[in-house]
């Protein structure tokens, strides 16, 4: 599957992720310490509170956060290795105490897979020891939005690999429970997200009550979509860029007809018909733009508030790059932040903070 | 013809070709910059309010329309959100003493460019037609205490030539270059 522009999701996720979109809106709970990204990746940011020495490149792997072995290119999650060639464990799950399917969930077939690294949700889900970590208030799936593209013959293919033959019968039993609800009307991954993981941080949705629940449902799908290229492309990412996307704590999704922005305390408010408008990278870039503002509170005064806007502005280009801006997106908000623009940029932050 | 005359004559006709080319570049320069200058006092925000009077409980409604009042066609950016002047809408807000109100909102959405291909970007306006939006505030959110204020709507188009078809380039449009527009303030009053 492509997103856009260029980032594939491998096919395999498309199932799980929607098998595991119900879960998604149980809470969720977010690790300051180690943070997956990715199809085989972890990653830990120094942004995110990580202290720098996981960087170090040769021991410890620059993306997973956890202890690499140069000599089998595997890394050590505590419980198990992990074999990023294969996007799975090496060695099967297993617990203290003994029991058939450790960790297993019924009513999720990709736990009953011993194998699987965070259910075949990376791009939104952990794992903090080698063990099946993601529990249920643990996943935050950015992935409703592949819902409508799931087909019932991949939806059984996907469960029908899934788990040993002992564990078929569950797996079935997931898929016909899973499309029986579908049938019904009744879709669990058919509601708006109330909170999305964005680099490991939880970041909270509001939607305007005036909303509509198919607008609420689409921004909350393109929120989805433009996160989910954030957190496939996080090790693209620099700790900069990262620090900035780390600002944001909330989204405010609001009417047409409200102000749209940020009060500079890690939040970001944007309409549906803006979200509608603009890309999946757009929309994620715009994650690092608003955050850098946050980052540069007290930074830039008077005569050169428009470097504020322009530090805002190259952040977000440096992360639009990485998650899939076109040519033209990239022109334009090249445009915008060049110093021979200064006198609009230094009236955008002048006006713009004069209510 | 003596030499002198013949040089009268030479200078006579070099001083008139040179006058030619000064008024020449005069006119070519009065052709292109007035009519930047046009287009934006062609175009007119109008601002209004649904009220005058509110208390600091309700809800303020503000329009905002972009009029061409030329005699001109000119063609707008179809898509207007309160996105600050990087591409959109912004708000003004002055309180009766003249001092702007203290910052907690950054409109500060910058307008991406047009989809590719998106030969419906331009919303053309004849002469007497507009096209705008409105915007709802809580009054208790952005004005602190009972009072005058004035509110002014400013849009500023980001739109560059090259980000849209081939065929909508030659059009007389509110593109970047076009400076700020703001609207005549509209004065409202908060009560208790």
């Amino acid at each position: 599957m492509q997103l856009s522009s260029g980032t594939h999701i491998p096919d395999g996720l498309l199932a799980a992720n929607a098998l595991l979109a119900e879960n998604s809106r149980q809470g969720s709970r977010t690790y300051s310490g180690t943070l997956h990204q990715g199809f085989g990746v972890v990653i830990s940011s120094t942004a995110l509170g990580i202290p720098g020495t996981l960087y170090d490149g040769d021991v410890r792997s620059r993306c997973t956060g956890k202890e690499h072995d140069a000599e089998s290119g595997n890394d050590y999650f505590g419980a198990r290795y992990y074999g990023s060639s294969m996007g799975r464990f090496i060695s099967p799950d297993w617990a203290a105490q003994a029991e058939p399917v450790p960790y297993a969930k019924l009513n999720d077939p990709q736990s009953l897979n011993l194998y699987a690294y965070v259910r075949n949700n990376p791009l939104t889900s952990v794992d903090v020891d080698g063990h099946d970590a993601t529990d249920d208030d643990a996943i935050m799936s950015v992935d409703i939005m592949y819902h409508s593209e799931l087909s019932r013959s991949r939806a059984s293919k996907q469960y029908g690999e899934s788990g040993s033959s002992d564990s078929s019968e569950q797996g079935n039993s997931g898929e016909e429970e899973y499309l029986s609800t579908i049938e019904s009307g009744n879709d669990p991954a058919q509601q708006p997200l109330s909170s999305i993981s964005v680099l490991g941080n939880k970041v909270g949705i509001t939607y305007g009550s005036s909303l509509s629940s198919s607008d609420q449902l689409s921004a909350s799908n393109a929120i989805g979509a433009a996160v989910g290229l954030i957190n496939a492309n996080a090790c693209s990412l620099t700790d900069a860029e990262k620090s900035a996307i780390g600002q944001i704590s909330s989204f405010a999704v609001v009417a047409p007809n409200s102000p749209l922005g940020t009060t500079g305390k890690g939040d970001m408010t944007l309409s549906t018909s803006y979200i509608g408008a603009v890309s999946a990278a757009w929309l994620g870039s715009l994650f690092g733009h608003e955050g850098q503002h946050d980052l540069n509170v007290g930074r830039y005064t008077g005569a050169n508030a428009w470097r504020d806007e322009q530090s805002a502005g190259r952040t977000q280009l440096g992360i639009g790059n990485k998650i899939g801006f076109t040519g033209a997106e990239r022109q334009y908000l090249e445009n915008w932040i060049d110093d021979r623009n200064r006198t609009a940029m230094q009236q955008h932050m002048q006006q713009g903070y004069s209510y | 013809m003596n030499t002198s005359s013949k040089f009268a004559k030479i200078c006579l006709l070099s001083l008139a070709g040179l006058l030619c080319a000064i008024n020449t570049g005069s006119i070519a320069f009065s052709q292109t910059a007035p009519q930047k200058d046009a287009m934006s006092s062609s175009v007119v925000v109008v601002a209004q309010t649904d009220r005058r009077i509110y208390s600091t409980a309700d809800s303020i409604k503000i329009s905002a329309a972009l009029e061409n009042t030329g005699g001109k066609i000119v063609y707008v950016d179809r898509r207007m959100f309160w996105t600050g002047l990087s591409g959109g809408l912004k708000l003004d807000i002055v309180d009766e003493h003249g001092k702007h109100l203290p910052a907690h909102f950054l409109s500060d959405a910058m307008m991406p460019p047009p989809r590719e291909g998106d030969s419906s970007i331009l919303v053309r306006l004849d002469s007497g037609f507009f096209y705008g939006t409105s915007v709802n505030l809580i009054a208790k959110d952005f004005f602190p205490k009972p009072g005058r204020y004035s509110i002014r709507v400013i849009y500023k188009s980001w739109l560059h030539k090259d980000s849209v078809p081939p065929e909508l380039r030659g059009l007389p449009a509110l593109w970047e270059d076009t400076p700020q527009i703001a609207s005549e303030p509209v004065w409202i009053e908060i009560t208790q």
